[in-house]
């Protein structure tokens, strides 16, 4: 599958998600539970990443996100939602 | 176009026992049961001329046609569906048998954990190209196993029908119900559905209870023409219809334009329509279980009930033993063991021959069994006497 690199809002509903309590990977077993949003964003293409800055936050279908980006290290950069 | 229907049978089952770790190698498995198969249809190993081994699992065609001492492989495949490969495997074998190529094709499958974790379903997933671009986009933001892949799918499901984990429930509660007949299953302890509903969250809204067991052993079939199959052992079992489909967007579940729609929903209607059967005339039916919802689904897109149904289909208590479609007779992939379905193929076999003693489904002549792998690939064989 190709693919290309395109700027978009990062604005977007939740489309769906999951709580991630068992971890199959060291690197998440501090984050865990862990909330991972699929999001459609304003522009059409679903994206999964996690939900920050919010702890008691009520998910539901819909419900309007916008990204950010964490900055792990100087080689690693990751996305995030938070509530719009 | 030529039709597949009635051409190629079912002519030999077997199996290894199950196992939750072993020390046995993958080879030796699949050597056991692929014996236990030859011998079940009343062959040779010589007599084998065609081979679909499991395509993630390192046991070649040659490994075991060395082993048999097959001089003349004619034919060999993989079909790359993950846990809808088996079925998928009875097509490709179906077509090799009806058309010459080959006579008598062993369809084989093995796990082992012997050499460590590679066995385990996250080390399997890392090595599959059809997973790449879950590994580029989903991996790194921590969705690293199928549970983890498949919640999302289950989630918008309950969110737009009111399907709840009580319906997931159920279906996992029949699966061990029937386990408890079945001595070769892994998991026969009771289950109620506090026992569920107690059982820890893996990834919500997929409990413990929700997901099948990581289990090693193997498991094989025989398919041979329904020419040769009068002069062999059992009673030959006809493969009526059988197809494979894959889900739009397969590469990504997240991209899916329908979330709650699988491969199986494009190969039921070819497989039903080439077989000359109706839904109703299904007598039992092994349902590709690695998720409790994933059976949910399936059951829709099979049509026994219409999208965002499965949820009241299933509380209605048709999928029991005593119900309408009882499934999965000898536990599934949740309570007999995870053989990618391979094991729904040899129960299916054996209750269309009458052999299943305290579980046996009676008057079953015409059933069906699915499989279900990666991404929504989706694979469906009808088989009767």
């Amino acid at each position: 599958m190709q693919f290309d690199w395109k700027e978009v809002s990062g604005a977007g509903l939740v489309y769906s998600w999951t709580v991630c309590h068992h971890t199959f990977h060291p690197a998440f077993s501090d984050d865990a539970p862990y909330t991972l949003l699929t999001v459609e964003l304003e522009e059409g293409p679903r994206l999964v990443a996690p939900l920050r800055h919010s702890t008691s936050l009520n998910i539901q279908l819909g419900l309007p996100v916008q990204a950010g980006f964490d900055l792990i290290d100087k080689e690693l950069t990751l996305p995030f939602f938070k509530p719009a | 176009m030529a039709s597949l229907k009635d051409k190629s049978t079912i002519t030999g089952v077997g199996e290894t026992l199950y196992y939750k770790s072993t020390e046995k190698s993958a080879l030796e498995l699949v050597l056991a049961a692929s014996l236990s198969a030859v011998n079940d249809a009343g062959l040779t190993p010589k007599d084998i001329d065609g081979i679909i081994p499991y395509s993630s699992q390192g046991v070649t065609a040659e490994a075991i046609a060395t082993n048999f001492g097959i001089d003349d492989l004619r034919y060999s495949a993989t079909t790359p569906l993950g846990g809808a490969s088996p079925v998928a495997a009875l097509q490709t074998a179906a077509m090799a048998v009806t058309t010459g190529v080959a006579n008598n094709v062993l369809v084989c499958l093995g796990r082992s954990n012997a050499m460590g974790n590679e066995g385990r379903i996250t080390s399997r997933l890392a090595e599959m190209p059809q997973m790449r671009v879950v590994a580029e986009f989903e991996m790194p933001v921590g969705a690293n196993a199928p549970a983890q892949f498949y919640a999302p799918m289950a989630r918008r499901h309950m969110e737009l029908y009111g399907t709840k984990s009580e319906h997931f429930a159920e279906i996992a509660m029949v699966c061990r119900a029937n386990a408890q007949l079945n001595d070769r299953a892994i998991m026969r302890k009771p289950m109620l559905i506090n026992d569920h509903q107690n059982s820890r969250m893996i990834a919500d809204p997929l409990r413990l209870f929700d997901c099948s067991l990581e289990s090693f052993g193997a498991a094989a079939v025989i398919v041979s023409s329904a020419e040769s199959a009068r002069d062999m052992k059992h009673m030959p079992i006809y493969i009526g219809g059988v197809a494979e489909g894959h889900p739009d967007s397969p590469s990504a579940i997240t991209q899916r334009p329908l979330m709650t729609t699988l491969g199986i929903s494009k190969a039921a209607p070819i497989a039903f329509r080439n077989a000359g059967m109706e839904l109703s005339d299904i007598d039992v039916a092994q349902i590709y279980d690695c998720f409790t919802y994933i059976v949910l689904c399936q059951l829709e897109d099979l049509g026994f009930c219409k999208k965002g149904e499965g949820g009241d289909f299933v509380a209605s208590g048709a999928l029991k033993r005593t119900g309408c479609l009882p499934i999965n007779t000898h536990g599934g992939l949740l309570s007999e063991a995870h053989m990618a379905g391979m094991n729904h193929i040899n129960e299916l076999v054996r209750q269309l021959r009458g052999h299943c003693g305290e579980r046996q489904i009676k008057g079953a002549e015409v059933g069906l069994v699915t499989g279900f792998g990666d991404l929504g690939d989706g694979s469906i064989a009808i088989l009767h006497r």
